[in-house]
């Protein structure tokens, strides 16, 4: 069963791969909506096509090691379709995969990405918040949390500590996207997120810098996760 | 001779579902609509533009024409008022729809090219060299080296139209700027309907591809 190769070509291949510098870079990928609505074993084979397209399973994690220096990122991929769409979430498969994925977890930082905004959606808000401020309290919780569904650039920090960030604006745009109530940040324009993680200077804490780049090649704003 | 009034046999001629009973001929004749009825008395009665022509016949005022044709025929007389408020009403909807959508927006963007991606397959090279960008700069730290770079994007399977060809450039400048490792794709990379399996081709391009190429 291989995947609808015309698609894969117009929808990602053709548009990013005739770029030098993009063509060596790995995409990991969340699933979205839009995948759910095909055949969603089509997406997980195409990554074990082609190496360029990592998806092992529509919920996975992966560790990254840095080039240099002794720290690695653990990047939680979750399927928040699927977690809105079954009915019992209280003792869903991937949500205690989660807690356990985070508790467990032996690398400097953790980056959790999801479709869907925790803070979007009722279900999610109800079952996904609470282990993300539970991994928190316990000192395993993640830098940030990397979603995409709404047609927009935001930000937003919980009382907790977890940054959130929502990238959804690649391709199309919306000024009217208010997943967020209070937002610190939202962007005028289209673009997409360029982040470093990295160790503050002076406190040798682990930080994430994220800066909003616009569809024009403007430096809209730039995040650091260590305070300021 | 004139047995039956006149504008009775007028409001026959504008409503004939109610004259059923009458045998009554309806015509043209030089381009004025002519309703004969032929009635048992006589000879044939003739009814022309509204006016009688009956020796002596009743003068019928035109208010009577009006006042015997259906809401139907009123409405089916302002067709035109009605199909132009229609087209200004669905223009005005297009025009808030689209002016919300930056798809059918126009953007800014000297170097953009808002066109789908071609047939061509020639690498496009960025022209300006630069090393450095405001975004490297930015997000660059004194020990360079101990650093993951990384781009985040979602939501852009569009096959090119909308931004995507234009973030597709600006991720290509600071991709090289930056020396990003991977890329973190928030979903969505497959517009409309995701992927479709060739082995199952036929159901899902039924029932879930709507796809329209």
């Amino acid at each position: 069963m291989s995947p609808h190769e015309e698609q894969v070509n117009t929808s990602w291949r053709n548009v990013y791969n005739r770029y030098p510098n993009l063509r060596s870079l790995k995409w990991y990928s969340a699933i979205g909506e839009a995948e759910r609505v095909g055949d969603v074993q089509a997406v997980v084979n195409l990554a074990t096509i082609d190496p360029q397209f990592v998806m092992d399973a529509p919920y996975y994690d992966t560790i990254i090691a840095a080039p240099v220096g002794n720290f690695t990122l653990h990047l939680i991929f979750l399927d928040t379709t699927a977690l809105i769409r079954t009915k019992k979430q209280q003792n869903d498969e991937q949500l205690l995969w989660l807690a356990n994925t985070l508790a467990q977890s032996n690398s400097t930082m953790r980056i959790v990405v999801g479709f869907h905004t925790p803070f979007g959606d009722p279900t999610l808000t109800a079952f996904l918040v609470p282990i993300l401020e539970k991994s928190d309290d316990d000192g395993s919780g993640p830098l940030a949390y990397f979603s995409g569904r709404e047609l927009t650039m935001q930000w937003y920090k919980a009382p907790k500590g977890t940054h959130f960030f929502i990238s959804g604006a690649s391709a199309e745009f919306l000024k009217n996207e208010n997943p967020f109530k209070q937002p610190l940040y939202v962007s005028p324009s289209p673009g997409f997120l360029a982040c470093t993680v990295g160790f503050h200077e002076k406190t040798e804490e682990p930080r994430l810098k994220t800066a909003f780049v616009s569809a024009a090649g403007e430096l809209l704003r730039v995040v650091d996760t260590s305070g300021t | 001779m004139l047995e039956e009034d006149p504008g009775r046999s007028l409001r026959r001629e504008f409503a004939p579902s109610l004259a059923a009973t009458s045998s009554s001929r309806i015509g043209t004749e030089g381009g004025r609509s002519v309703t004969v009825f032929e009635l048992e008395s006589g000879g044939p009665d003739r009814v022309e533009d509204g006016y009688s022509t009956v020796g002596g016949g009743k003068h019928v005022e035109a208010g009577a024409l009006f006042q015997a044709a259906p809401w139907y025929e009123r409405v089916y007389r302002r067709r035109c008022c009605l199909c132009t408020s229609f087209v200004l009403l669905f223009f005005f909807i297009w025009y808030a729809t689209a002016s919300n959508n930056s798809c059918r927006a126009k953007m800014a963007a000297p170097h953009a090219s808002n066109r789908p991606f071609g047939t061509d397959t020639v690498l496009m090279h960025v022209s300006d060299d630069t090393k450095s960008t405001p975004v490297s700069n930015a997000l660059m730290g004194k020990k360079t080296q101990q650093e993951l770079r990384f781009i985040v994007v979602g939501n852009f399977g569009r096959d090119g139209f909308c931004f995507q060809n234009d973030v597709a450039t600006e991720m290509e400048k600071v991709a090289r700027s930056l020396k990003t490792s991977f890329i973190v794709n928030t979903g969505n990379a497959f517009f409309p309907g995701g992927l479709v399996s060739l082995k199952n081709n036929f159901r899902n391009s039924r029932d879930t591809n709507h796809r329209i190429r």
